[in-house]
């Protein structure tokens, strides 16, 4: 019998030629990587189908200004995580002034990545 | 009734377009209190709103009519009327065309009838005369029929002339008031008429009471005239339940006019309203033709009209179809391809190029087909101006005069002594010269704040008209008040701010502000304290100081990503720099880019927008100490405030602190730069100043700067693509953005623009937004593109739409949009791939309440054109060469101006290559003039290239100088070969460097570094591409799964 190997695949977004990637998983747990071009398309496929991640912006509301300080994650977040993310960043005030780099929500959802502001309101 | 004031009222007019409005006018000539009552929430919301805007010579109505007889009386006195009350009239004069023996027995007819109807200036051209006159008509006119009286408006400015100039004779204009009944006094209400006779009896003579409560404030305001008699007659009743008692009613209701007159009159009126649509044309088309362009009639039918605007547009338009409908204006796409086919006989480039919008307008045709005018037969006080259809916008002046006076004569009033026939109004900034600009800022900062930039129109008239004589209930009656919101890009940039305006002068929050319409809010949801929060921001700015003067070597126009590097770039170089920005804040569209993924090329981090930004800010602080230059620090003694590490807002502020302070700008340095935030340039006049200096103009709320400087740096950005080029037809909703426009509204207001959200185009702006709108808690149905494939990054593909499970489908876009006050769904439809046309058939409805347009960008070239800039079709930016440098010696270019880049750090590169070039120019260093076409060799764009910049290299380049040719690729390529060709004085090409790529695909720019290379002996450089297509379905085929592949409505 021949046991079908289970394969995801990706969108290569390292350039415009759009590789259709599939990764697959051996017996051994070793990834394997089909349909990339590059070393690069690689990488990206192993890391989309083993720890996906991105980075999170948005907006906090500031308390007594009518614009909104944009924040970020200070870095990425798990994909799958990024839903709880916004929904975390969608609660968020701040209080002014807030300084561009500042913590706004530390260890967001328990992700041990702190939401950070992105610019300054005074 | 608790107030009997505003219940009693001499004269009520039901309707506030041109004709209620004209009559209102002419009823302030007399003793009387009048009311104007109009369903819509402005004036001018039925026929007026979407008229041709022509005074007609007064040949067309048949002898005898009243058509005729008001038609030729108004056109006599429409002059006076726009001397006296200030509003646009042009006598550009008609012309009605003939191209068959046919259509030139009906020119002979149309002049003889002209004669019957007293029509002067009226005779009849030969073709050759007429091919003499407008040089662009269909060179295959026979002859014409030429009227020198016929002339242009605006039928909302006409409008609005009159209601103001009533307003402020004390007429009143109530809005949103339904008239759903008018009943004699006696059949009205037995209740409601009981209790008002109960009340009146408290005085001895009832009609003497009511008088006296019904025309307390005219009587007031009379000045020994004598004051309105006889009995109150009607009682008007309103949706809302509310009544108005009046000696006499005017019915100048429109369509509607026939139900008004036959809720009090036996003889029947019945009004069918035709639609007429219309397309309208950018200004650059305006001078197309001089005169108004119309058709002979002739057994196909009336034909169409092509007519410049008295705003310089061109308007092209209308058919003539019969609804149902007394409130649908949609416009159809076969009425819009009618309308083009049928100018395309009078004007042969008719086309999409140029469109900025379609509208459609009802015009009141009755069943008899002349104007019912006057006092109705069988119901005494009950005055028609009805079946007014055209020339009723020509008419309505003669027939006002002529319906004011029947009422006056009625009511036995007396002529009012201190009637003003000349308003006295606002002379909008863009009609203000230099020194008048300077004036009116020193006594109100506020023009100095110019909010659209497209109409130049300030933060000082928006508040003016904002609390003028008529009120302003929603953002298009501001716009068609002051013409803010109505120029190139639609109101993309403008409309957040006119927003803010309107909040803080009216207390209207955005999603409770109509955008047009009642139910047409502007953005769905929006802070509880919108309104406080926006007054709290808005402190008065210290009384400017009128005209100031400023010189430099270099000035740099526009603040973005591409401006600030090469203000940095040029004081590097040693050059005293001016950076002006029309915001108060450096930074420009990044400011709003929240996202995440610029700077990686530039600073090796990946950044948000506002980051970005903020490192640039932060560089023009370096600049002086970095160049090792005198000077001092940028703004007197305050560094660190200036530009710090701080955000980009440190600049603006710092700079209004220091000019509250008194201190001004301080003079620019060497090696410095001088930042004048929330000034909008005006226009650069070209070696106008000192020694050939250029001038810059720019105002700001401390004044009216001129700037003169050796070399300036244009780094304009660019504008979103409208709706208005796409041509989509059905109704005009609220909920209809620019992507960009959208992503203010949302990042930098913290409104929520719609909850479900359709995005045309594929444009990254659109990708990016598409991602925030469902951040923020909104759906979003799908992304539309036209194209085979996507227009935006892969990247954004991917994290953008399918992390969310957004559908794209390509090849697909919205043809038509529906909704009454807001948007409630698009229509989409299939296209062919190759021709790009709409596949009949495929059309299905979207619902959704917001629709996000992402359709490209224009390089944004105003002021590059007011310096006489020659701009490249291809790119739409200006034409330069290798340094940048364009057609006028010293003016330089970059950044998305010169061409739509697809990263943001290369605009910034760009940036830094024009201020170099900028400040070497200035500083005399130079070689050789820049622009000068022999010193320049020309690069033109070959097979499967387009918008290539530079269009030239200079002949000069030494071969230590590393030119960049930046291009598109025409259509998607699989393993791309650029080859780079010099072609010589015999059109010999010979390959001089040839480079490679993965792929190429046209929404990524690709640029060609060549090093070294000897243009000196060549006539011309040539960059072609070879490569073998990538096909759109390749993806589909391999993977069906794929959210994005393929498109269609899955």
């Amino acid at each position: 019998m021949q046991v079908a190997t289970e394969i995801t695949t990706f969108t290569c977004i390292c350039c415009p030629l759009g590789c259709r990637l599939e990764v697959s998983f051996g017996e051994d747990g070793q990834v394997e990587v089909e349909g990339n071009t590059c070393a690069r398309g690689a990488a990206y496929a192993v890391e989309e189908a083993t720890a996906p991640s991105r980075m999170v912006t948005g907006l906090a509301q500031v308390e007594g200004r009518l614009e909104p300080v944009s924040v970020k994650t200070a870095s990425p977040v798990p994909k799958e995580r990024m839903a709880d993310v916004l929904a975390a960043l969608r609660d968020l005030r701040a209080l002014p002034p807030v300084a561009a780099g500042d913590v706004l929500l530390a260890d967001v959802c328990a992700t041990g990545v702190d939401v950070v502001a992105t610019k300054s309101v005074r | 009734m608790n107030h009997a004031n505003e219940t009693f009222y001499d004269v009520v007019v039901v309707g506030a377009g041109v004709a209620g409005s004209a009559v209102a006018r002419e009823l302030c000539r007399f003793d009387l209190r009048v009311c104007v009552v109009e369903a819509g929430n402005d004036l001018a919301c039925g026929a007026t709103r979407a008229n041709s805007g022509i005074v007609h010579a007064g040949y067309d109505p048949l002898p005898g009519t009243l058509k005729a007889r008001f038609n030729v009386e108004g056109s006599r006195l429409y002059p006076r009327w726009a001397d006296e009350l200030g509003f646009a009239y042009r006598r550009n004069g008609s012309l009605v065309l003939a191209f068959s023996e046919e259509e030139m027995a009906a020119v002979r007819s149309l002049a003889a009838r002209a004669r019957s109807n007293g029509v002067e200036g009226v005779s009849e051209l030969s073709g050759e005369a007429v091919r003499a006159m407008e040089p662009h008509v269909n060179p295959s006119v026979k002859g014409a029929l030429l009227a020198e009286t016929g002339a242009i408006c605006d039928p909302y400015e006409v409008t609005l002339a009159c209601a103001e100039q009533a307003a402020l004779h004390g007429v009143r204009f109530r809005f949103n008031a339904r008239v759903r009944a008018v009943r004699p006094v006696e059949e009205d209400d037995a209740r409601f008429w009981a209790d008002a006779k109960a009340r009146l009896r408290a005085d001895a003579d009832a009609v003497g009471a009511a008088d006296a409560a019904g025309t307390s404030n005219a009587a007031k305001a009379s000045d020994g005239g004598q004051a309105a008699r006889g009995p109150f007659r009607y009682v008007v009743t309103t949706e809302a339940g509310e009544r108005f008692v009046a000696r006499a009613v005017v019915n100048a209701a429109g369509v509607f006019a026939d139900e008004i007159n036959n809720l009090v009159s036996e003889r029947r009126l019945r009004i069918t309203p035709r639609r007429g649509e219309y397309c309208l044309y950018d200004t650059e088309w305006g001078s197309t033709f001089s005169r108004t362009m119309f058709q002979a009639p002739s057994s196909v039918g009336k034909g169409v009209l092509v007519a410049p605007t008295v705003h310089g547009n061109l308007l092209v338009g209308p058919n003539a179809v019969e609804q149902f409908s007394k409130t649908d204006v949609s416009t159809t796409e076969e009425g819009l391809r009618f309308v083009m086919d049928a100018a395309r006989k009078t004007w042969a480039g008719v086309g999409k190029r140029g469109l900025i919008t379609n509208f459609a307008g009802l015009r009141a045709s009755g069943s008899e087909g002349d104007f019912v005018i006057g006092e109705a037969p069988d119901a005494p006080g009950f005055f028609n101006v009805a079946c007014f259809d055209s020339p009723g916008l020509t008419s309505a002046p003669a027939v006002a005069v002529q319906v004011a006076r029947d009422v006056a004569d009625l009511l036995e009033a007396g002529e009012r002594t201190t009637f003003d026939p000349r308003r006295t109004h606002v002379r909008p900034f863009s009609d203000l010269s230099e020194d008048e600009r300077a004036r009116a800022i020193a006594a109100d900062p506020r023009w100095g704040h110019v909010v659209c930039r497209c109409c130049e129109v300030t933060e000082a008239e928006l508040v003016a008209a904002l609390h003028g004589p008529v009120p302003v209930l929603s953002l298009d009656a501001l716009k068609w008040r002051t013409r803010a919101m109505m120029g190139r890009c639609h109101g993309g940039f403008c409309s957040p701010e006119a927003v803010k305006v309107m909040a803080r002068e009216t207390g209207l929050p955005p999603q409770a502000l109509d955008k047009r319409g009642v139910d047409s809010p502007v953005v769905v949801d929006a802070r509880r304290d919108y309104v406080d929060l926006v007054r709290r921001e808005a402190v008065p700015a210290p009384r400017g100081a009128g005209a100031r003067r400023e010189a430099c070597d270099v000035a740099v126009v526009g603040g973005g990503a591409a401006g600030m590097a090469a203000a940095r770039a040029a004081a590097l170089s040693g050059a005293r720099v001016v950076l002006v920005d029309r915001e108060a804040r450096l930074g420009g569209i990044l400011k709003q880019c929240v996202h995440n993924g610029f700077g990686l090329h530039r600073f090796g981090v990946e950044l948000t927008g506002p980051e970005y930004a903020a490192r640039e800010a932060a560089g023009l602080e370096l600049a002086p100490e970095a160049a090792g230059a005198q000077g001092g620090p940028p703004h007197g003694g305050e560094p660190s405030a200036l530009c710090g590490g701080d955000a980009t807002g440190a600049c603006g502020e710092a700079l209004r602190d220091a000019v509250e302070r008194g201190q001004g700008a301080a003079p620019a340095a060497s090696g410095a730069v001088t930042v004048l935030t929330g000034a909008s340039v005006m226009n650069v006049n070209a070696h106008a100043g000192d020694g050939g200096a250029h001038v810059v103009s720019a105002v700001s709320e401390q004044g009216a700067y001129q700037v003169e400087a050796r070399a300036v740096v244009l780094a304009t950005g660019s504008r979103e693509r409208g709706l208005g080029a796409l041509n989509v037809a059905g109704s005009r909703p609220s909920g209809v953005h620019s992507a960009g426009s959208a992503q203010n509204f949302m990042n930098l207001q913290g409104c929520l623009p719609g909850r479900r959200v359709v995005v045309l185009g594929s444009g990254d702006i659109g990708l990016i937004m598409a991602r925030r709108m469902v951040c923020q808690g909104a759906q979003v149905v799908g992304v539309f593109e036209i194209m085979p494939h996507p227009s935006g990054l892969r990247r954004n593909i991917v994290q953008c739409l399918d992390d969310f499970g957004i559908p794209l489908h390509l090849s697909s876009t919205v043809t038509r949009l529906e909704g009454e006050g807001r948007l409630t769904a698009v229509y989409v439809s299939r296209v062919d791939p190759g021709t790009l046309q709409v596949i009949p058939g495929t059309e299905t409805r979207v619902p959704c309440d917001t629709l996000l347009l992402s359709v490209g960008l224009l390089p944004e070239n105003e002021v590059a054109k007011s310096a006489g800039v020659q701009l490249d079709d291809a790119t739409g930016g200006p034409r330069v060469d290798n340094h940048l440098a364009t057609s006028v010696e010293g003016l330089f270019a970059c950044g998305n101006a010169l061409h739509i880049h697809d990263l943001v750090d290369y605009a910034s590169t760009e940036g830094e290559t024009a201020g170099r070039s900028a400040a070497l120019f200035a500083l005399g260093r130079a070689e050789g003039a820049a622009g000068d076409v022999p010193a320049t060799v020309p690069v033109v764009a070959g097979e499967g290239v387009r918008a290539i910049v530079p269009q030239a290299l200079v002949r000069a380049t030494g071969p230590d100088e590393t030119v960049s040719l930046s291009f598109r690729v025409a259509q998607a390529l699989h393993a791309p070969r650029f080859v780079v060709e010099g072609v010589d004085g015999e059109g010999r090409a010979r390959e001089l460097r040839k480079a490679k790529a993965v792929v190429a695909v046209p929404a990524e720019m690709v640029q060609v570094n060549v090093a070294g290379i000897d243009v000196s002996g060549l006539s011309a450089v040539r960059v072609r591409v070879e490569g073998r297509a990538l096909e759109p379905e390749q993806g589909s085929k391999t993977a069906p799964d794929r959210p994005s592949a393929g498109g269609g409505a899955d």
